[in-house]
């Protein structure tokens, strides 16, 4: 493989510009799937949190942060049907957060019964206690917030309120922080009415078929749609991300980055094979294999794009974790995801060599007698 | 291989044309013709008369329409692409008016392929490949690139790739119209000293200073043979 590297390294100025062009993609792949796949996540980041089978809402809510107003007396009758364990609710309002220098903010207040799960972030003193009139909210808003320490206290919906503690993996991809706090209390900050709630949770007893119990719920609730919470998940994701528009442009300028470096990485190996061509030309007059030939461009194509993602990883995973700290506390990389990211990287170099394989390949030997 | 003394290369009524129509041209038409071991056989004619393509031909590096071309006692129409190309690896070394060499490696590794697409690589093609070129008198030049070499010297390198191998048959296409004075002759010594060695070697040349060095001068015109003689 003396001559496809030493082939590579004769035009550097090419090589580089190559290069460039890979390193942008594959930086481009990296942190724009990274952006799309943090949108994902916090798109269901609080439904994720719970550990309810079901979830009780309104007729075709589209997502966890546009709740209808659900009557509390579904609860009562959910509590009824055979095979509900426990019933909790979730509920979520809009009110202004009065900081402490003065500022006013808008944030959406999420309150929750005890219970609701271990990750759901509730203000508690000790257990399964929990605090009043206290609020938690995640780390990445504190300075949207006006929190420069813990408690911190502040206004609520005119109420007085306390910042007891921070939470991570909450931050809101709005412009509107989370803030969470008792389901009592998001009542009262948000002045909703008492017998009205946004969310009703349903726990299906062991040994109960969970699908069963959702269709004699819907049966018994034809006003409200009953999902499971990876349904219910699902819907808001696909809300965030295909209904607004929003994920959408992620994903295609992710798609973009791809179709960039095939592009690139096709005119470099293409430009330098048909650049090459007498010495394919010659070599096949040597009698070298089709193998041989083969190998050649193959390896030009692998050596840029292993170059190119150990560039373009090197650049992106530092910026992912940047813009996480300073600019976006939602965006995510998941452990799966740069390793499919080199896999795409591999095969937009074996798909960019296709043609320029074709062309060596029918090199023709005779040529090599033309002056 | 051949009988001892049987040529290594013979070709039978062969004929290529190119074009179609109207314009169709006969390159080759109905040449028939035998080369002997230890002989230099040069080739002459007028531009388009069909000598370079006749090379490409007998080097199977191209088909003819009709005819055969057996080399070392084998008949090349009946063979595969990939066997006429281990065939031309083993057995044809060929030199080019415009050097052919690899412009990316050193003089020590363009002469290396020519042992890398046999499958010999490492430290037995490169010394190999020194030695080749020693024999050459390229001593001390084995690390230059091709653009830091002279015309003769590249072609000296090109000869060395082509022979590394111990082809039995050497195909020269204007091995000297490149060079200077004084490299031609080189050159030209250096093809017939292969052919002392019991190589084959057909030339096409213009030039009139190697006719005192061939055995057979093959005159073409129009794609026929209209002479052969011994100068």
């Amino acid at each position: 493989m003396r001559l496809a590297w030493a082939n590579l390294l004769h035009d550097p100025a090419r090589l580089i510009t190559t290069l460039v062009g890979i390193t942008f993609s594959v930086f481009l792949m990296l942190y724009q799937g990274s952006l799309l796949l943090g949108f994902i996540r916090a798109a269901s980041a609080v439904i994720d949190a719970t550990s309810a089978d079901l979830w009780i809402m309104g007729r075709d809510v589209t997502c966890f942060d546009f709740p209808a107003p659900l009557p509390e007396r579904f609860g009562h009758i959910a509590r009824g049907i055979a095979g509900v364990a426990a019933v909790r609710r979730t509920v979520t309002g809009i009110t202004q957060w009065h900081r402490p220098d003065g500022v006013r903010q808008t944030v959406l207040v999420i309150g929750a019964d005890e219970g609701v799960g271990e990750r759901f972030p509730l203000p508690r003193l000790t257990g399964t206690t929990l605090l009043p009139d206290s609020l938690v909210v995640d780390r990445s808003n504190a300075r949207l917030l006006g929190v420069t320490s813990i408690p911190t206290d502040g206004e609520l919906g005119d109420r007085r309120a306390r910042i007891v503690a921070f939470t991570d993996g909450f931050g809101s991809f709005l412009a509107t922080p989370y803030v969470f706090t008792t389901h009592r209390d998001t009542i009262r900050y948000s002045n909703l009415p008492e017998e009205y709630t946004s969310y009703i949770l349903v726990w299906v007893q062991s040994g109960h078929d969970v699908e069963h119990v959702r269709q004699e719920l819907r049966a018994r609730l034809p006003e409200a749609d009953v999902l499971t919470g990876g349904q219910f998940a699902r819907r808001s994701r696909l809300f965030w991300v295909i209904g607004t528009g929003a994920g959408g442009a992620l994903f295609i300028a992710g798609l973009l980055g791809f179709i960039i470096g095939v592009v690139i990485v096709s005119q470099s190996i293409y430009a330098t094979t048909m650049e090459n061509l007498d010495e394919f030309a010659t070599l096949k007059a040597m009698g070298a294999s089709r193998l041989f030939v083969l190998k050649i461009v193959l390896w030009q194509a692998a050596v840029l794009a292993v170059a190119g993602c150990a560039f373009g990883i090197a650049l992106a995973l530092p910026s992912v974790r940047l813009t996480e700290q300073f600019f976006i506390p939602w965006i995510y990389t998941p452990s799966w995801y740069t390793p499919f990211v080199v896999a795409a990287s591999l095969a937009m170099c074996a798909l960019a060599s296709v043609v320029s394989i074709r062309k060596a390949l029918s090199a023709e030997p005779a040529r090599v007698f033309r002056a | 291989m051949p009988d001892a003394g049987a040529p290594h290369l013979h070709a039978e009524s062969l004929s290529l044309s190119f074009g179609s129509g109207a314009e169709r041209t006969a390159a080759l038409n109905g040449v028939s013709v035998r080369f002997q071991p230890g002989t230099v056989t040069l080739m002459m004619g007028p531009s388009g008369s069909g000598k370079t393509t006749l090379l490409t031909v007998l080097g199977c590096l191209q088909s003819p329409d009709a005819g055969r071309v057996h080399l070392m006692g084998r008949d090349a129409s009946t063979l595969s692409e990939d066997e006429r190309a281990k065939l031309r690896q083993k057995h044809v070394g060929y030199v080019y008016q415009a050097f052919r060499l690899f412009r990316a490696l050193t003089a020590v590794e363009n002469v290396m392929m020519g042992l890398e697409v046999c499958g010999v690589t490492g430290t037995a093609a490169r010394d190999r490949a020194r030695a080749a070129l020693d024999r050459v008198g390229l001593q001390g030049k084995a690390s230059l690139k091709p653009r830091e070499l002279s015309g003769g010297e590249k072609q000296r390198v090109a000869i060395a790739r082509a022979t590394i191998n111990a082809p039995d048959v050497i195909l020269a296409d204007e091995p000297t119209a490149s060079l200077d004075h004084e490299s031609g002759l080189q050159i030209a010594g250096m093809l017939r000293g292969l052919a002392g060695d019991g190589a084959t070697v057909v030339l096409v040349s213009h030039d009139s200073r190697l006719l005192t060095l061939v055995d057979r001068i093959l005159v073409l015109q129009d794609g026929r043979l209209i002479e052969d003689r011994t100068p």
